[in-house]
C-alpha cells in the first residue's frame, strides 16, 4: 500500500517524466542564464527568455499546455457551443500576446517613447544609410531559401539582420511561430554581440583617413518639427504599406507622447512600466516556445549561423553606403555611421562612436550615428511589412 | 506567395522589398527636408535679449596660472551654461552669457543640507 503511494508519487514527479530532450533543453537554458547574469548579455531579455525556456522544459509542469475545447450541442437551445474541457497552462495564455502579435508593437511604443528622432530630422540624408543596412535581411533571406527553408521561415530568419528584437519576433510570430525560440535567442544574442561583430567589419572596409573624418555639428531641431515628424511618417508609411502599420503606428504614437510635452505621463508609462511588463511576458513566453522538438535540430544551428551572416552583411552594406556618401559629399560624411543603420538602438551608434574615436580622439560621431540608427528601426519595420505582405 | 519559394521568386521579393524600403525612406527624408522650412518655429525675440546670469563665481585672479585650472574653468562654464539653458528651456544659440559671478553664501551649509534632505524625502 505504502509502496504504491510512493510509486504513484514518483511517477507524477518531473524526474520520472524527464526525457533526454528535456535535459538538454534545461542545460541550454542554464547556459543562457549564465551568459545573461554572469556575462551581462542583454540580461533584461535573456533572463526572462532563458527562465521561460527552463519552465517550459520542466516535465510535468505543462505550463504551455493548450486548453482542450469541445464542441457540444446545448441541451436547451440546440445550438452548437464550444466548451472548455480543460484549461491551458499559465504560459499558454500569456503566449497569446505573442501569437496574436500584441506584445511586439507595445514594446515598439516604448521604443518610440525612448527615441529621439532629432538627429534624423537634422540630417535627413542619413535615412539612406538606415535603408542600406536592410540588405542584410534580404541577403540572409536568399541564403535561407538556398538552405531549404520555406518562404515564411526564410523571411523570419532574414529579419534577424534587422537587429531589432520586437520586429523579428513580430514577423516570426506571424509567419513561422515554430521558430520563435531559436530566432529570439539568435536575435538577442547577436544584438548583445554587436560591439564584437561590427568593429572588425567596419575597420576592414574603411581607411584610417575615412574613419577620422569629423562631421559638422547637427543643426538644432525645433519642437514643432519633432511633433510633426511622427504624425507625417505614420500617415505616409501606413498609406503606402498597411502591413507595417502595427509596428510603425505604435512606434510613432510612443514618439508623439514623448514630443508633445503635454503627455509626459503617457510617455513615461510607455517607456518604463509598460515596456517592462510586456518584456517580461514576451521574454518568458518566447523562451517557453523553445521545446526540445522545436529547438534541438539542425534548423536551429542554421538559424544561428544565418543570423550572424545577416548582421555582418547589414553592417557591411551600411558601411559601403557610408563610403559612397563620403565620396559624394566630398569627404564630409564619416562612413562609420553607416554601420549604425542596422537598428540595434543605441548599441550600434555607440559602436560607430567608439571606432571613430579610436581613429581620431576628437571625433564625436554618436549623434550623427543616431540618425541612421533610428532610420534603421523604421527601415526594418518597413522590410518586415513587405515580407508580411508577401508571405502573410 | 506560397510556402515553397524558388530562387527567382526570392530575388523578386528582395528587389521589390528593398526598392520599397528605399522609396519610403527617401520619401520620409524629403518630407523632413520640407518640414525644415515649414516647421521651423519663428525665432522669438528672446534671442536678442542677453540673459544675464547673476549666479556664481568670483574669479580670484584675472589670469589663470595653469592650463589645468583653465580647463576646469571652461568645464564649469559649460556646466553652468547647460544648467541655465535647461532651466530656461531655450536653445544654446538663443542666450548669451556675459558674466558669471559667485554670490556670497546666504545660508549656512547645515541649513542648506537640511533643506535638500527635506526635498529629497518628498520626491
Amino acid at each position: 500500500m505504502l509502496m504504491e503511494i510512493f510509486a504513484d508519487f514518483w511517477y507524477s514527479t518531473g524526474f520520472a517524466l524527464m526525457e533526454y530532450g528535456h535535459a538538454v533543453m534545461l542545460l541550454i537554458s542554464f547556459v543562457l542564464l549564465y551568459l545573461a547574469i554572469a556575462k551581462g548579455f542583454e540580461p533584461l531579455l535573456l533572463v526572462p527568455i532563458a527562465f521561460g525556456m527552463m519552465l517550459a522544459n520542466l516535465p510535468g509542469a505543462n505550463l504551455m499546455k493548450e486548453p482542450v475545447v469541445e464542441i457540444i450541442r446545448d441541451a436547451s437551445t440546440g445550438e452548437l457551443v464550444s466548451k472548455t474541457k480543460e484549461y491551458g497552462g499559465l504560459l499558454y495564455y500569456l503566449y497569446q500576446g505573442v501569437k496574436l502579435g500584441i506584445y511586439p508593437p507595445l514594446i515598439f511604443m516604448g521604443v518610440g517613447a525612448m527615441t529621439d528622432f532629432g538627429p534624423l530630422i537634422a540630417n535627413p540624408k542619413s535615412v539612406l544609410l538606415g535603408a542600406a543596412a536592410q540588405f542584410g535581411i534580404f541577403a540572409t533571406f536568399i541564403g535561407a531559401i538556398l538552405l531549404g527553408f520555406t518562404g515564411p521561415e526564410a523571411a523570419s530568419i532574414g529579419i534577424i539582420g534587422g537587429a531589432d528584437g520586437p520586429t523579428a519576433l513580430y514577423l516570426t510570430s506571424q509567419l513561422a511561430p515554430h521558430l520563435l525560440g531559436p530566432i529570439a535567442v539568435a536575435a538577442y544574442s547577436y544584438m548583445a554581440l554587436v560591439p564584437i561583430i561590427q568593429p572588425p567589419i567596419m575597420k576592414a572596409l574603411t581607411t584610417k583617413e575615412e574613419r577620422a573624418v569629423v562631421m559638422e555639428q547637427l543643426r538644432p531641431v525645433s519642437k514643432r518639427e519633432k511633433i510633426l515628424f511622427p504624425i507625417i511618417v505614420t500617415v505616409l508609411v501606413v498609406l503606402i504599406l498597411p502591413s507595417a502599420s502595427p509596428l510603425v503606428g505604435l512606434l510613432m504614437i510612443g514618439n508623439l507622447f514623448r514630443e508633445t510635452g503635454l503627455t509626459d505621463r503617457l510617455s513615461k508609462t510607455a517607456q518604463n512600466e509598460l515596456i517592462n511588463i510586456v518584456t517580461i511576458f514576451l521574454g518568458v513566453t518566447v523562451g517557453a516556445t523553445a521545446s526540445a522538438e522545436n529547438f534541438m535540430n539542425f534548423q536551429t544551428v542554421s538559424i544561428i549561423v544565418l543570423g550572424l551572416v545577416a548582421f555582418a552583411i547589414g553592417t557591411a552594406v551600411g558601411v559601403i553606403f557610408g563610403k559612397i556618401m563620403y565620396k559624394t559629399s566630398g569627404g564630409k560624411v564619416n562612413p562609420l555611421i553607416g554601420s549604425a543603420g542596422v537598428s540595434a538602438v543605441p548599441m550600434a551608434a555607440r559602436v560607430s562612436q567608439k571606432v571613430g574615436q579610436e581613429a581620431n580622439p576628437k571625433n564625436f560621431l554618436l549623434m550623427h550615428a543616431m540618425g541612421p540608427n533610428v532610420a534603421g528601426v523604421i527601415g526594418s519595420a518597413i522590410a518586415a511589412g513587405m515580407l508580411l505582405m508577401f508571405f502573410g | 506567395m506560397g510556402n515553397e519559394v524558388t530562387m527567382g521568386e526570392a530575388l523578386v521579393v528582395t528587389l521589390v522589398s528593398m526598392a520599397v524600403v528605399f522609396v519610403v525612406l527617401i520619401l520620409i527624408s524629403l518630407t523632413i527636408t520640407f518640414l525644415k522650412s515649414f516647421g521651423a518655429e519663428k525665432k522669438e525675440t528672446k534671442k536678442a535679449a542677453p540673459v544675464k546670469q547673476e549666479k556664481p563665481v568670483q574669479k580670484e585672479a584675472p589670469v589663470m596660472a595653469t592650463t589645468e585650472d583653465q580647463e576646469d574653468e571652461e568645464e564649469l562654464i559649460a556646466v553652468i551654461t547647460a544648467a541655465i539653458v535647461n532651466s530656461l528651456g531655450v536653445d544654446i544659440p538663443e542666450i548669451n552669457i556675459t558674466s558669471i559671478r559667485r554670490t556670497p553664501q546666504a545660508t549656512t551649509v547645515w541649513r542648506e543640507m537640511g533643506k535638500q534632505e527635506q526635498i529629497m524625502g518628498r520626491l
